[in-house]
């Protein structure tokens, strides 16, 4: 079960890397040349990379050899390849995370005269239907399991309002005419990034 | 293609907002009982709506037992009232990220600029 505290803490750490990019935008904007990022993160000067290549695209042609990692293994792969390989995994990643909160949850425990049913909409409405006499123990295992069926539901939805709320704040940081479409996949790769380095306190996976 | 792929997820992000804001004014909670092998419609056990007007309804689990008085079936009613829980906490954290979602839009450049 994710805490409201843990939740707090990635916000904390996805709000130091947008802050970290829109001052590092801002130096660009005012000619003050390279700025730090205080936040020490490698990922984050991929971020900027991207963001660069957004508010110049024409760049992308010119600086084909700059240093820059996105996974392990894909070391010949060019760096539009990869912007385009990080658009196709956004497009499929909100495609997933819109499609998970369409569909009902169904939450079956039991079988028999002993079966307990749970329908679930994306908006919380909820249908429970049981046999009588369903022993206590299964309703509380049936009743636990929902109650991680709607937290992994929610924390989707939070996962996209992140994605969705970053691609804003990178779309002003762009500030080109397509940023807004450029940001989103850049917001992408910023949420899975900082998502990656909160949830390896155990905390749950992206998605 | 992944361009256009993402400008149907952003506009199936505002049309899943547009619903939540038009829907969400309401959050219904229903409890029914199955007979095992039964073909016949589950039966309405327990019922809650919450609205956001403050109106609330709730129907719980009870019968009459042998001296007439109303009892209410405790096992039906404590799932009832966890799934209603539940059901709380959830609407209330897809809230926060609807919230998040629709103030997305105003907090720009904020950072030294």
């Amino acid at each position: 079960m994710i805490r409201e505290r843990e939740l707090a803490e990635l916000d904390a750490m996805l709000d130091a890397t947008l802050q970290a990019l829109l001052r590092r935008a801002n130096a660009a904007d005012n000619g003050d040349g390279m700025v730090a990022f205080d936040v020490g993160e490698a990922d984050v000067e991929e971020l900027w990379w991207m963001i660069e290549q957004a508010r110049d695209p024409a760049g992308l042609a010119r600086d084909d050899e700059a240093p820059i990692s996105f996974e392990v293994g894909d070391a010949d792969e060019t760096h539009e390849g990869r912007i385009a390989r990080l658009y196709r995994e956004s497009a499929e990643k909100l495609d997933g995370l819109l499609s998970s909160l369409a569909t009902p949850h169904v939450i079956e425990t039991g079988e028999g005269p002993a079966y307990i049913r749970t329908r679930m909409g994306w908006l919380g409405d909820t249908r429970t239907e049981t046999a009588p006499g369903v022993p206590a123990s299964l309703l509380a295992a049936h009743v636990a399991t929902t109650e991680a069926s709607l937290t992994q539901s929610a924390h989707r939805m939070y996962v996209l309002a992140k994605i969705v709320s970053a691609a804003a704040t990178i779309a002003s940081a762009i500030a080109a005419p397509s940023g807004a479409l450029m940001a989103l996949p850049i917001a992408f790769k910023c949420v899975r990034d900082v998502h990656r380095r909160w949830s390896t306190s155990g905390a749950d996976s992206i998605g | 293609m992944a361009v256009t792929e993402i400008k149907g997820a952003l506009r199936t992000v505002a049309e899943k907002v547009s619903q939540f804001v038009s829907d969400a004014a309401v959050l219904k909670v229903e409890t029914r009982t199955l007979e095992a092998g039964s073909t016949q419609e589950s039966v309405l056990a327990a019922r809650t709506v919450i609205s956001l007007d403050g109106d609330n309804l709730s129907e719980v689990p009870a019968s009459k037992n042998a001296e007439g008085k109303w009892e209410i079936d405790t096992v039906l009613y404590d799932l009832h009232m966890r799934n209603v829980e539940a059901a709380i906490a959830y609407r209330s954290r897809m809230m926060a990220s609807m919230l998040d979602l629709l103030g997305s839009g105003s907090g720009m450049r904020t950072a030294g600029s």
